[in-house]
Order: structure tokens, then C-alpha cells, then sequence
């Protein structure tokens, strides 16, 4: 119906748009409350809740071994990390010791783990950017992953593999023969996606100068992960605060100059290649070898010394067998800090000597990432969200938990 | 007008380059599995349905010790009920498990001191009322071949 | 072919009234039913080769090859509820799809399929066109106004101005066209691609005077305004789907999305044959004669059955080309990512413009050597 008295002041107004929690491209269910003049965005409001599901409450009525399999689904695209950080948290209580052989076995599954979920993070920045077909090629590479993971633990995702004091299963035979095949094989697929991408005008013309992320702002806000090598700050926690092996193992953080979409972009795809090569170099240097070798050497041997290298402590996979229904950790807490895909992940146990923890808490990267977002978009075009809001990498599991 | 002319002639020779990479991959073949036709093939380890194994004269293997219910994260997803007979033996009445509020994660697999509970590949389990996945014993339990055959496959994989 | 015509009217007693009316509806039915088979098969082939270049199949369920894939989705959107929110202005917005899809079903009977099947032929033909494919944009606005949707508005608004930012260049090149053909009309300068350079053995195929060779900037000015006005990737933000949700049809469901939909593809598939028709020779064989001439002169003798099939060939090279040149249009949907609003406009106004001025340029110093050189 046409408007009769309308003010001519009121043309102006700026227009309030819910970029809503049903949307191609949040990454989930993320609503944006946006304020539009014309195309330029005054100001955003995140809105988040939608995925909420009482993770840190679900802890409260849950023993130990109940609460481990939910761990997982704290972020489902990187369950690897979030299930070793709790992990290690509960070993500081309990003083459980690892045993060398388990530390390889999570290192190798973590560092896949990454390569996935940056796979998933590239097809979903490049199709929101309308290049539909680099979704494809990573899809492919990732389903090679995932069948390794299959193969490995029983399922594509939420893997529940680890457990206190170890992993509960050992390496199937012939699986390191197919890992090595898919790291000689992996980085020529992304030399194909390097050919597509990474020199292509439109790419450049979109993402170079876009969400320049500052250093004051980004160690403001607590961003860390890829977010603030690209702004060339040298944090990486598997160098700074190693836990796990990676002190043992031979490998490089890479930084970017500017800080922009541009250069987050580059960082991934560099972090992909530097996973590749981590895990070739474990899979060669963990202790025991192969499962086949690692049995017929164990039976062979039969020293039972503890510094043996096929059946002493560091060959096992699980430090202490544990009774899962009556495991009490002494009275303490701990806190664990795990370099995740996105950012660092935190985990905090506070146990009083039951079976059941009395609190943990949950601090994911992808809370901070969401709220810099705001302060990246001010001011700019409305087509600039989809380039800046991809290349943070917030997936909304981790915002909401 | 140098500059624009480089920018011109090195955007046209990427924007072909990236054509060309993806042209040779209409001559790759296809990734697609075409289900339900052709199915994916499992290794021993897959966590697909939950299922009671028998011995050969078809009694069930568990003995009620109730760790599985203990592990399990659903709370009252696994519901048993034992009792005694003449011999001191634990028979079981009733086995009841709501596949619908599983989560496959196999602790109660794990904790099983006699394999007496393991997860089997069937992963098609649709149907038209949640009341129809609330699995009893019967439904559970495999036949003796079958759990032969499964407790081979899980035994050759520690 | 019209004496074959009415000589079966003299036989059936029906008077010649109604054999003159009639000739002059066959090319429009035929036209009708061209439509139709090509946008089906058109909504199939783009699927198919997107699939193919992602390494996965593409649908092959419907029929053998998927082919009856688009009368499946047809009749999936015949059935479904046609919504219409309280607020919006019901006649703008039933109206809006018949703007946008009815201009492009009078262009199809414009286009020269062989040499006599034109089912308009008017001296001003290549003006008419470009008039008719300006009318769609209003559509696009209307549509994107009167589904009372923030997003539909925005999207309608980049639309238009996309679309008006893109014509000029669009009409600059097809001005050397003009310039190089002498005439406004279709068929004729169709035409006047054939001949080659000279009367030599290998340069009087037909390949070498096709208008490509001296308006080559022109035809990759034109190439890429078309994939600009059919609003495709990349160059597609009004419909971007991780952007605006589909933009100005996203109010739209049922036969009028439906409408939408086909108009895309039709707008296509004629943007296609006009490169064709201008710039690669039309229905015209690249080699010096047709096929069915130098293979058949010598076994059939009948005129009429050689004839019809030099029609077929005629009709069979149209095809192929332009098959050829939508496949080079998929090829960069599956390659590029999208551009942004003001880059878009800048690409227009400050690349493309320029760049056809040039051509025209080249064009009209060629054509004065060329007449210069047959005097």
C-alpha cells in the first residue's frame, strides 16, 4: 500500500537487515544484526546462542569417561584437539604419564585433523566468494582423510580415540604404508589450487587491502591461530609452549606482512604444506615402527626393560590401564592450552577427588574471532562481510559450545 | 599505462592458467559412488550398530556385570535386568537398548570385560516411528555364526 | 518451398487464404518449439559439464543420461504453492517475470537459423534487438521492488545498474559490426561473413572473412558484456546465493520462479547466437562449400532434397557454435570467483568502454582499406 504523510526526513533512515541465523554463508547459525546506509555497513551486531547445547553444564552430571565422547563434539571439525585438551588436563590432575609411542599416534592424528579442517575452511571461503568449483577438489582430498580416520578409529568424525594416559586403539596394518602414499600425493593437489586461486585477479582484486587486522587490535581482542601470524606476530604455541613431541619434530611457523584476507589465506594454505611434512617426519621417527614390526619385535625380544625400545614403557599405548567406572582423579585442577586449527584452545578441570568433575571450562578461539568482526567491517562495502567474515575462520560450534 | 597494460596481459595469463587446471579434470573419472547400488566397504573397526554376541549354543555371552551402563553418556540409554538361576548363573531377561539416542561412541564396547557387546556394519537403520528403534534382545542378539564370525574380525585387530 | 506448400493446399480444396496465413505462422511455431527443446536441454548440459569439471557425475537418474532431469524440476515447480506475502503490490509482482521472459521469446524470431527460416526480417533487425533485451531490466527492478524484501531490493538495484553499466560497450561493439556488414539487417550480415579473403585455394573458406578476424576486441568486449547482462558468474551479484539469498527472486516460488529460471537460460542461449550470428559466421560452414554439397552433388539430383539438406547443415553448424560458445561461458562459471559491486562498475566504465572505442577504431580503418583496396 503506498505510503500517504511520509516525512521527507525519514528517507534517509538507514535500514536494519538480519543478515539471519539462516543464511548460505554464516558458518552456522550466527545472526547478524546489520545497519545499512545504502551499501555501507555502519554497524554490526552479532547475535549467537543459536547452537547452544551446555557442554561445560553437561560436564557437571557426567564422570570422567561418560563426558569424554562429548568432548568431541565441542567444535566437530577439529575433535582431535578438543578431546586433547581435556585429555591433558586430566593427566595433569591425575599425574598420568604418556607413553611415547601414544604421543606419536596424537600427534600424526592432530596434524591431519588440521589439514582437514583447513580443507573445509578453503571450500567454504572460495564458495562464498562465488568460485564453486575449489569445494570440490578439497572435498576429494579431504574424504581421503577421513577414510584414513575411518580405518583408524570407526568413524568419519567424532573419533573418541583418546583417552587418559594414551589412545585406546593402535595403528591398523598397512595404515602408515596409505598415509605416506596420501603426504607424497597431497601436495600436488595443492599445487592445483595454488593454479586456481592464488594469482587470480578477481581473487586478488577482492581479497588484498580487505579486514586488515591491526597488531594492537588483534592482541586486544585474543586472537591467535592464523588470524595473527598473517598480521606477522610470531605466536605459535607448538613452538612457544610445546606439549605432545613437537619438540622432537623439525618444522616451521610462517608469518605474513599485511593482515589482510589476502594474507590469511596465504598463511592456511603454508600451514597445510608445513602439516604435510610434520607428518612424515613422525611417521618415521615413532617408536616400535610399524604395528607388524613392533609385534614381532615385542615377541622376539621379551626383555621387559623399561628403557627397551619394542616393549618398555614407551611402546605401549596406554600408560596405566584404568577402570572406567571407578577412575578417581585426586583433588586439583589444571589448566591445558592446545594449538587448534583456529586458535588456541583452553581447557580448565577443577576436580575435588570424585568421579564426576565439579567444573570445566571451555575457552574457544572462535569467540574472540566473531567479536573483532564488527570493528573489521565498519565503514565498509556490504560485499566486503563475505571476504572478511570467511577469512577469520569462525565456525559456530566452538562460539556457542 | 605500462602498468595497466602488465596487469592486463598477467591477469588474462592466470585467469587461463586456472581454466586449463580445471579442464584436465573433465578427463579424470568420476568420484562419485553411486549408492544405493554400489556401497562403501568397512575395515573391522567400523562403530556402525550395537549388537549382543552368543556362544554356540546360543545363550548370550553377557554375565549383567553393568560396566557398560556405567560408561555409557546417554544416561539410561542401556537398560538390563538380571537375575539368577538355579546354578548361581546371571541369565538375562531383558536387553533393551533406544538406538535412536545413541551416539555410537563405543565405550560400552570398551568396557566390556568378556566382548559380550560390539558394534557390527550396519549403519541403515531408517525407519517410521521412533518406537521402532528401541532394540530388545531379541533384536539384539546375532546368531552364533555371526558372532563367530565378528568376534574373529575384532580379535585379529587389538 | 512455399510452391511445395501451397500445392498441397490446392490438393487437400482448402482455399489459398488459409495457406497464406498459415506459411506465415510455421516459422513462429517453429521458433516456439526451438525454445522450448533448447532450455531444457540447456538446464541439463550446464549441470553435466559443471559436474564434469568437479570430477563427480552429474544427474543421471531421469531417464538415460538425465535427460528428462529438467522436465522432472518443471513439473516439481508446477506443483508447488504460490506464495505471496500480505505486503506486496500483487499485480507489479505477477507482472514482473513476464517482463523479464517475454523480450527474450520475440528476440528468438529475429535470429537467422538458415538461410531462409528468419521469422522476422526486418531491415533494422540487429537495433530491435538490443532494444527488446533492454526491457528485461525493468523486470528485474519491478521484481525486486514489489516483494516488499530488503534483500530483493538491493538486489533488484545492483541489477539495474549492472545491467545499464554493461550495454554501452555491449552497443559500441556491435556497432563495428555494423560498420564492417554495411547493414542493420540479420541475414544480411550473415551473408556478408562468407566469401573468405580471396579466390585462392585455401583462403576462400568462409573462415577467413568471418567478422572475429579484424573485430577480435570486439568479440571479447562482447563475449564478456553477455555474460555480464545474463547476470552469470562472475559477474552474478544480484543473484548472489551466499550474499543476498538469491536476490531478486527470492520472494519468488512456483511457476513464476520458474519463469525466472528459464529466462535465464533463454537470455543465454540467445546472447550466444547473437555472438555467433556477428562474430563466427552464423550458419555459415568454415570451409569454402557445404559439406552436403561437395559429398551429395553427385548422388542425389533432385534440387529440393539437396536443398533441405544444406538446411540441415546450415542449421547443424548454428548449433555447434553456439554449443561451443556456452560451453566456454560454463568453463568460466566453474573457473572464477565473483566481483564486487564498485569493481564491477569500474570494470565497465573504465576497461570495457574504452576498449571498445578502440575496436571501433580498428574496425573502421580496416573497412576503408578494404574498400579502398577493391576499387
Amino acid at each position: 500500500m503506498p505510503v500517504k504523510n511520509y516525512n521527507k526526513s525519514e528517507l534517509n533512515k538507514e535500514m536494519i537487515i538480519n543478515v539471519g541465523p539462516q543464511h548460505p554463508s554464516t558458518h552456522g547459525v550466527l545472526r547478524l544484526v546489520m545497519t545499512l546506509n545504502g551499501e555501507v555497513i555502519k554497524d554490526t551486531k552479532p547475535v549467537i546462542g543459536y547452537l547452544h547445547r551446555g557442554m561445560e553444564k553437561l560436564a557437571e552430571s557426567r564422570n570422567y569417561f561418560q563426558y569424554l565422547p562429548m568432548v568431541d563434539r565441542v567444535d566437530y571439525l577439529s575433535s582431535f584437539f578438543c578431546s586433547a585438551a581435556f585429555c591433558y588436563a586430566v593427566e595433569s590432575i591425575a599425574e598420568l604419564k604418556v607413553p611415547k609411542r601414544a604421543e606419536y599416534i596424537r600427534l600424526i592424528t592432530m596434524e591431519f585433523n588440521r589439514i582437514a579442517s583447513h580443507l573445509m575452511w578453503v571450500a567454504s571461503f572460495l564458495l562464498d566468494l562465488g568460485a564453486t568449483t575449489p569445494m570440490f577438489y578439497a572435498f576429494r582430498e579431504r574424504e581421503d582423510i577421513v577414510k584414513l580416520f575411518e580405518d583408524l578409529t570407526g568413524q568419519r568424525m567424532m573419533y573418541n580415540f583418546y583417552t587418559f594416559g594414551g589412545v585406546k586403539k593402535d595403528l591398523p596394518e598397512g595404515w602408515m604404508t596409505k598415509a605416506l602414499d596420501l603426504c607424497k600425493s597431497m601436495p600436488k593437489m595443492f599445487d592445483e589450487y595454488e593454479a586456481i586461486i592464488t594469482k587470480n585477479p578477481i581473487f586478488m582484486e577482492r581479497t588484498k587491502g580487505v579486514g586488515v587486522l591491526s597488531q594492537e587490535m588483534a592482541v586486544d581482542y585474543a586472537i591467535t591461530g592464523a588470524n595473527i601470524r598473517a598480521s606477522a606476530i610470531d605466536f605459535d604455541l607448538r613452538k612457544t609452549n610445546p606439549y605432545s613431541v613437537y619438540n622432537e619434530i623439525d618444522f616451521k611457523t610462517h608469518l605474513a606482512q599485511n593482515g589482510d584476507s589476502y594474507d590469511r589465506y596465504r598463511v592456511r594454505i603454508a600451514e597445510m604444506r608445513e602439516s604435510v611434512k610434520i607428518i612424515e617426519q613422525a611417521l618415521k621417527q615413532i617408536p616400535g615402527g610399524t604395528p607388524e614390526k613392533l609385534k614381532v619385535k615385542s615377541v622376539n625380544c621379551g626383555c621387559k626393560n623399561e628403557d627397551c625400545e619394542f616393549c618398555g614403557f614407551d611402546a605401549q599405548l596406554v600408560g596405566k590401564k584404568l577402570n572406567a567406572a571407578v577412575f578417581k582423579p585426586p583433588a586439583g585442577e589444571a589448566v591445558s592450552m592446545i594449538e587448534a586449527p583456529r586458535g588456541v584452545i583452553t581447557c580448565y578441570v577443577l576436580s575435588d577427588g570424585t568421579n564426576k568433575p565439579v567444573r570445566v571450562k571451555w575457552r574457544t578461539p572462535s569467540f574472540s574471532s566473531v567479536q573483532v568482526l564488527p570493528e573489521l567491517i565498519k565503514g565498509k562495502n556490504y560485499s566486503d562481510l563475505m571476504p572478511i567474515f570467511g577469512s577469520l575462520d569462525v565456525v559456530l560450534p566452538e562460539v556457542d559450545r | 599505462m605500462k602498468i595497466v597494460f602488465n596487469k592486463t596481459v598477467s591477469g588474462i595469463i592466470e585467469i587461463a592458467r586456472g581454466m586449463f587446471t580445471i579442464f584436465k579434470h573433465a578427463f579424470r573419472p568420476a568420484i562419485t559412488l553411486e549408492y544405493p547400488e554400489k556401497k562403501d566397504i568397512f575395515s573391522s573397526r567400523i562403530r556402525g550398530r550395537l549388537a549382543l554376541t552368543t556362544n554356540e549354543s546360543g545363550n548370550l555371552d553377557c554375565i549383567g556385570c553393568m560396566s557398560c551402563t556405567k560408561v555409557c553418556p546417554c544416561g539410561d540409554l542401556i537398560q538390563i535386568d538380571t537375575s539368577k538361576d538355579e546354578n548361581n548363573k546371571p541369565v538375562i531377561n531383558n536387553f533393551t537398548i533406544d538406538l535412536g539416542r545413541c551416539i555410537s561412541c563405543g565405550n560400552c564396547t570398551q568396557a566390556c570385560p568378556k566382548q559380550a557387546i560390539i558394534m557390527t556394519d550396519e549403519y541403515e537403520l531408517a525407519d517410521y516411528s521412533r518406537g521402532a528403534l528401541v532394540f530388545d534382545k531379541e533384536k539384539l542378539k546375532l546368531s552364533p555364526e555371526k558372532s563367530a564370525e565378528w568376534r574373529d574380525k575384532k580379535a585379529r585387530d587389538v | 518451398m512455399h510452391d511445395l506448400y501451397l500445392e498441397i493446399f490446392n490438393k487437400l480444396g482448402i482455399p489459398t487464404i488459409f495457406a497464406e496465413i498459415t506459411w506465415t505462422v510455421i516459422p513462429f511455431i517453429f521458433v516456439a518449439i526451438l525454445l522450448i527443446l533448447v532450455v531444457i536441454f540447456l538446464v541439463l548440459m550446464e549441470r553435466k559439464v559443471l559436474a564434469w569439471l568437479t570430477v563427480r557425475k552429474g544427474p543421471n537418474r531421469v531417464g538415460p543420461f538425465g535427460f528428462f532431469q529438467t522436465i522432472a524440476d518443471a513439473i516439481k515447480l508446477l506443483c508447488k504453492e504460490d506464495i505471496m506475502s500480505k505486503d506486496t503490490n500483487k499485480i507489479l509482482f505477477t507482472l514482473a517475470p513476464m517482463i523479464v521472459f517475454a523480450p527474450i521469446m520475440v528476440i528468438y524470431g529475429l535470429i537467422p537459423f538458415t538461410e531462409k527460416l528468419v521469422a522476422i526480417n526486418l531491415a533494422a533487425g540487429l537495433f530491435l534487438v538490443f532494444a527488446l533485451s533492454s526491457i528485461t531490466t525493468v523486470g528485474i527492478v519491478l521484481a525486486g521492488w514489489s516483494s516488499n524484501n530488503k534483500y530483493s531490493l538491493l538486489g533488484g538495484m545492483r541489477s539495474a545498474a549492472q545491467a545499464i553499466s554493461y550495454e554501452i560497450p555491449l552497443i559500441i561493439a556491435v556497432l563495428s559490426i555494423a560498420v564492417l556488414a554495411g547493414t542493420l539487417n540479420l541475414p544480411d550480415i550473415v551473408a556478408a561473413q562468407a566469401g573468405g579473403a580471396s579466390d585462392e585455394i585455401f583462403l576462400n573458406w568462409n573462415i577467413f572473412s568471418w567478422n572475429i578476424i579484424p573485430a577480435f576486441i570486439g568479440f571479447v568486449v562482447f563475449f564478456i558484456c553477455s555474460i555480464a547482462e545474463v547476470n552469470r558468474i562472475p559477474f552474478d551479484l544480484p543473484e548472489a546465493e551466499s550474499e543476498l539469498v538469491s536476490g531478486y527472486n527470492t520472494e519468488y516460488s512456483g511457476m513464476k520462479f520458474a519463469l525466472f529460471f528459464l529466462a535465464e537460460y533463454a537470455a543465454m542461449f540467445i546472447m550466444s547466437v547473437l555472438i555467433v550470428t556477428l562474430f563466427l559466421g552464423g550458419y555459415l560452414s568454415p570451409f569454402n562449400d557445404y559439406l552436403s554439397i561437395t559429398l551429395f552433388q553427385n548422388v542425389i539430383h533432385n534440387q529440393t532434397i539437396l536443398d533441405v539438406f544444406v538446411h540441415i547443415e546450415q542449421g547443424f553448424w548454428l548449433v555447434a557454435k553456439t554449443y561451443f560458445v556456452i560451453f566456454m561461458i560454463i568453463w568460466i562459471r566453474a573457473t572464477l570467483p565473483r566481483l564486487r559491486a564498485d569493481q564491477l562498475m569500474s570494470f565497465a566504465w573504465k576497461f570495457l568502454l574504452p576498449l571498445s572505442l578502440v575496436n571501433l577504431t580498428i574496425v573502421a580503418v580496416f573497412k576503408y582499406i578494404v574498400t579502398l583496396a577493391q576499387t
